[in-house]
């Protein structure tokens, strides 16, 4: 799904392929939604020894992940995940793919019934470059987290930091860790004006609770 | 990628041997005990000293021991030689492998045209049913003959995919991996259709009586008709219409007559029906669909992934899109079953238009999948257990 080559080329790769690493366990299961061709499980089998799992549904993707070495479902996301049975993974990635996701909704909550801990990297749309272009030139943005023009782009959603912040307050996801990441720098102060990509460690927690759950997240504009 | 097969050496003069197994007689599925069963199996490359390199091809409906290379004096090679040789998607170089005629074909081992011992007579309509499950008992034999503890991998498309599953669920402490292709874990009511059209083009035929046939020319109609049928379900809409269209066939306009052979397509299949009359046992397609009709791995458990619980293979399954004979469903369904079993399964679907006969042709496509996923299972299966006792030598 994610397109390797764009990956590669762009200077967040390094930076999110750390932070995913990171937070993913050591010798752990790891299912990895639009593995592509399995260039992260293999970079998290090296680094982390993990057990690896990839859902693709690019043939040309599926054949390559397969020379890679990795156990791979050739199919669509849904289908993929109804494969496996409750909590059979440690960690479930999404690496810049959420955004592609017809129901990103209802694929996580499917991702938390078989996962204990997911990662979601996704670009975020609040970025400044993405504003002004929208609100000086009054074009749609084109960045380099979000580099296609409206007619080509394979995303269906465009959300910012701030949007996914509510949205897991809304679904009742906590957040065990943030990443934001810029031209392969990390990023502190302001990153839903200043990050392209913004990481996250989920976990679900379904008990009902009085008041926000998680850890106010004070610096997103 | 490799470069094209056809370039690359063939393993040369293949030879086919034989061997009596179950002489004490082999408990069927069916509840009979039969025996003995001689076994015509063929292997190329070699065993290496740890006995750990071993690969059971397993053949479909028509098919039979000869895989690769070519019989002594004969032209056509085995009916898998695209994919077993040297260099090859199983390099004879680095594995050892065997490819068995199934029991109830008429290629060499135990079939309805053998001879009964008991009445020294073929036998036909005494035949017992055969399941794929005891096709697989009787490979388990042979494998004991040859002293082979454990398979690296069992494999095979249609028929041979049931039998490479098959071994996974039977003899969990055999084998290490599989790779199944272009077929399913149970026969669908299409499936099982289609079968019975073929059966009763047989039994229709005069000539069949009853199934002893062996003094007369037999149902030669009948099975070039079930032959026929079975082609059709080979083939893909997009496959026939690239490979005949409408074309006439030596003619320019229609004959308007009905024997007049007007399209290709007409005598495409006249030819695979008559060719095959020739060189298969009417018997022996009657009781192998019918071994493919009673396949059903959930057969006495409450779902299929129960019935991969225990299952010690690493699994590719592959399917083809415009397979409609074993459609790509009913391998996801295996992927599933398998990981909800907790195990592991590569499933991917490879895009043709050449229907279920994918298999036998899209070597392309299947070499780089197949030789990385043996460089896997040799890798990942290093420690396979083996339980002594579960095989005797």
């Amino acid at each position: 799904m994610n397109d390797q080559s764009a990956e590669t080329s762009d200077p967040n790769h390094a930076a999110i392929y750390r932070w995913i690493a990171e937070h993913t366990p050591e010798g752990g299961r790891v299912l990895d939604i639009g593995c592509g061709e399995g260039e992260l499980l293999t970079w998290l089998a090296r680094e982390r020894s993990i057990r690896g799992a990839g859902i693709e549904l690019s043939e040309q993707c599926v054949m390559k992940a397969i020379l890679h070495g990795l156990s791979v479902h050739h199919g669509n996301v849904e289908e993929g995940l109804d494969h496996y049975s409750d909590k059979s993974f440690d960690l479930v990635v999404i690496s810049l793919t959420i955004q592609e996701l017809s129901d990103p909704r209802k694929v996580l909550k499917e991702v938390f019934r078989v996962g204990k801990r997911v990662i979601v990297v996704y670009p975020n749309f609040g970025h400044w470059r993405g504003r002004m272009q929208l609100a000086i030139c009054g074009r749609s943005p084109s960045t380099p987290s979000l580099p296609y023009t409206w007619h080509e782009s394979p995303n269906r959603h465009y959300l910012t930091i701030a949007d996914w912040e509510a949205f897991c307050q809304l679904d009742q996801y906590t957040v065990l860790d943030r990443g934001f990441v810029s031209n392969g720098k990390s990023i502190r102060l302001f990153p839903n004006l200043r990050a392209e990509i913004a990481m996250c460690l989920l976990e679900h927690t379904p008990e009902p609770s009085t008041g926000p759950s998680q850890p106010a997240s004070n610096n997103i504009a | 990628m490799t470069s094209s097969s056809e370039s690359r050496p063939s393993l040369g003069i293949a030879e086919t041997r034989s061997v009596e197994l179950c002489r004490d007689g082999l408990a069927l599925d069916s509840g009979i005990k039969f025996g003995p069963i001689t076994v015509a199996y063929q292997t190329y490359g070699t065993l290496t000293p740890n006995r750990d390199n071993a690969i059971l091809v397993c053949h479909a409906l028509s098919g039979g021991a000869h895989a690769a290379g070519y019989l002594a004096g004969q032209k056509k090679p085995g009916w898998w030689d695209v994919m077993i040789g040297p260099g090859k998607a199983f390099d004879t170089n680095r594995y050892f492998i065997i490819s068995s005629n199934v029991l109830g074909s008429c290629y060499g081992s135990t079939g309805p045209a053998s001879i009964d011992p008991a009445s020294g007579r073929p036998y036909g309509s005494h035949f017992p049913v055969v399941t794929v499950r005891d096709m697989v008992n009787v490979q388990r034999h042979l494998l004991d003959h040859l002293q082979i503890p454990s398979l690296l991998m069992a494999t095979g498309g249609s028929m041979g995919g049931m039998q490479a599953l098959q071994w996974a669920v039977s003899y969990p402490e055999r084998v290490r991996s599989v790779i199944a292709i272009a077929t399913t874990h149970r026969h669908s009511p299409q499936q099982i259709a289609f079968n019975e059209v073929a059966r009763q083009a047989i039994m229709a035929d005069p000539e069949w009586k009853d199934g002893d046939y062996y003094d007369g020319d037999g149902p030669r109609l009948g099975l070039g008709v079930a032959r026929m049928v079975g082609h059709v379900t080979y083939l893909s809409d997009a496959g026939m219409e690239r490979k005949f269209g409408r074309r006439l066939k030596g003619r320019e306009r229609y004959g308007y007559q009905f024997k007049a052979l007007d399209f290709e397509v007409q005598g495409y299949l006249q030819h695979q029906g008559e060719s095959f009359v020739d060189r298969y046992d009417a018997n022996s397609l009657l009781f192998l669909t019918t071994a493919l009709d009673y396949f059903d791995l959930s057969n006495g458990c409450n779902s299929l992934s129960e019935a991969f619980s225990g299952v010690k293979s690493i699994f590719m399954l592959i399917a083809f899109s415009s397979d409609w004979l074993y459609p790509p469903y009913q391998l996801k369904e295996v992927a599933q079953a398998i990981r909800r079993s907790g195990g592991d399964a590569t499933y991917c679907e490879i895009n043709s238009d050449y229907g279920h006969d994918a298999f036998l042709l899209e070597h392309r496509q299947q070499d780089p999948l197949v030789k990385s996923f043996l460089e896997r299972a040799a890798h990942e299966t290093r420690g396979f257990a083996l339980t002594p006792g579960n095989w005797e030598l």
